[in-house]
């Protein structure tokens, strides 16, 4: 096989990543961010809509700060301006979009080449380990429950890397979907932006 | 055993701390990814513990990799590799190192680590606040540098403190071979 199962979808997220950073209208980023979303639905994740939302409203409403463009209306004698409106909900649009194309694209569980590849194979291992041994640590002896887990650990050896990614047919049919759909987006509303806007 | 064997069992013992010490990034770098935060940007960096640790335990090579092992493995395990948070954690994570290193080597006992703590974290912050005005909010971004700048100054005490009483109490890092 030219690319290994475990790396289809870091592929597939590089194919999709021009069509979210580059010229993305506030539209084809909503829609891009939905794909992405049923992506992870589809991956068996929840989605947390408060973040998205925080982050939304946080970054639009610094944006808003700085008047841009024609007075949509005046709220508080504060000016909303479309110019400002459409920068912030792109800006904060393309954070999301991206956070969740990041998501995917790690989702096979990438394997890296080199020395810095092994290494981070070995921090994962370790990494399940932490996260098997959390309940050791004592919030009233933290320092010395801290130390004696770090003892503890390396003294045992790394686990083996995890095993390996779903079956690769399934995941490749979703990648090249998921790619259609996000350049289709961007198409579609590339297109409407040309012939009213 | 001979001498290179012991040679190159001692090297890939110090290179599984390395990978320990990055996992443990990545372990406090979860912990506080769960806690809800007032603001996307306004954090805690519990993480930068790991490479306070790291300070004292490793050698300038593995150092470096500890701090690009740190950054990999958070935007890896948090799926913000190709995102704006990926470069802002980049920012933050190199030049809270190199200022930490610089410290922690030139002034040797001069300086606790609640003050290597705090340098790090104010330019952490600080690069990350430029990143965040180029990036997100154009010149808005200092109306969130007082709220972003004091949480990390408290922070920065409160990890500096820790990492003081982890340094002076732990039976890892006392075991741990002294860097070359």
């Amino acid at each position: 096989m030219l690319i290994s199962s475990r790396n289809i979808p870091m592929a597939a997220g590089l194919v999709m990543l021009p069509a979210v950073v580059f010229h993305s209208s506030v539209g084809s980023l909503a829609a891009q961010v939905i794909i992405f979303m049923i992506l992870q639905i589809i991956r068996g994740e929840r989605i947390r809509m408060l973040p998205n939302i925080i982050m939304i409203v946080s970054v639009t409403a610094l944006n808003l700060l700085q008047a841009h463009g024609r007075v949509l209306f005046t709220l508080w004698s504060l000016p909303i301006t479309q110019g400002a409106l459409e920068i912030g909900l792109r800006k904060a649009l393309t954070l999301i979009a991206l956070i969740y194309l990041s998501r995917f694209m790690v989702s096979g569980k990438p394997r890296f080449p080199g020395r810095i590849g092994m290494l981070l194979s070995m921090q994962f291992s370790y990494y399940n380990q932490f996260l098997q041994h959390r309940l050791s640590l004592k919030p009233g002896q933290i320092v010395s429950s801290l130390d004696a887990l770090l003892v503890r650990m390396e003294t045992d050896s790394p686990d083996a890397v995890e095993a390996a990614a779903g079956p690769w047919k399934l995941t490749a049919v979703i990648s090249a979907a998921a790619a259609a759909a996000v350049w289709g987006a961007w198409l579609y509303f590339k297109e409407t932006a040309g012939c009213c806007g | 055993m001979s001498h290179s064997d012991r040679a190159s069992g001692r090297a890939e013992l110090r290179i599984r701390s390395v990978a320990m010490l990055a996992a443990f990034a990545l372990f406090l770098s979860t912990v506080e990814y769960l806690i809800p935060r007032p603001m996307p940007f306004v954090r805690i960096g519990l993480a930068n513990l790991a490479v306070m640790i790291g300070l004292i335990a490793l050698n300038t090579r593995e150092y470096s990799l500890l701090v690009v092992l740190k950054v990999l493995g958070q935007g890896i395990i948090h799926g913000t590799l190709v995102s704006y948070v990926f470069l802002f954690s980049l920012a933050g994570t190199l030049s809270s190192a190199l200022v930490m290193y610089l410290l922690y080597r030139t002034c040797g006992k001069r300086i606790t680590f609640v003050g290597i703590s705090v340098a790090g974290a104010t330019v952490s912050n600080s690069s990350q606040l430029i990143l965040a005005g180029v990036l997100l909010f154009g010149r808005s971004a200092w109306l969130i540098a007082p709220p972003f700048l004091i949480m990390g100054l408290v922070t920065s005490v409160l990890l500096g403190l820790f990492a003081e009483q982890f340094a002076g109490s732990s039976r890892w890092l006392a075991d741990q071979e002294a860097p070359c």
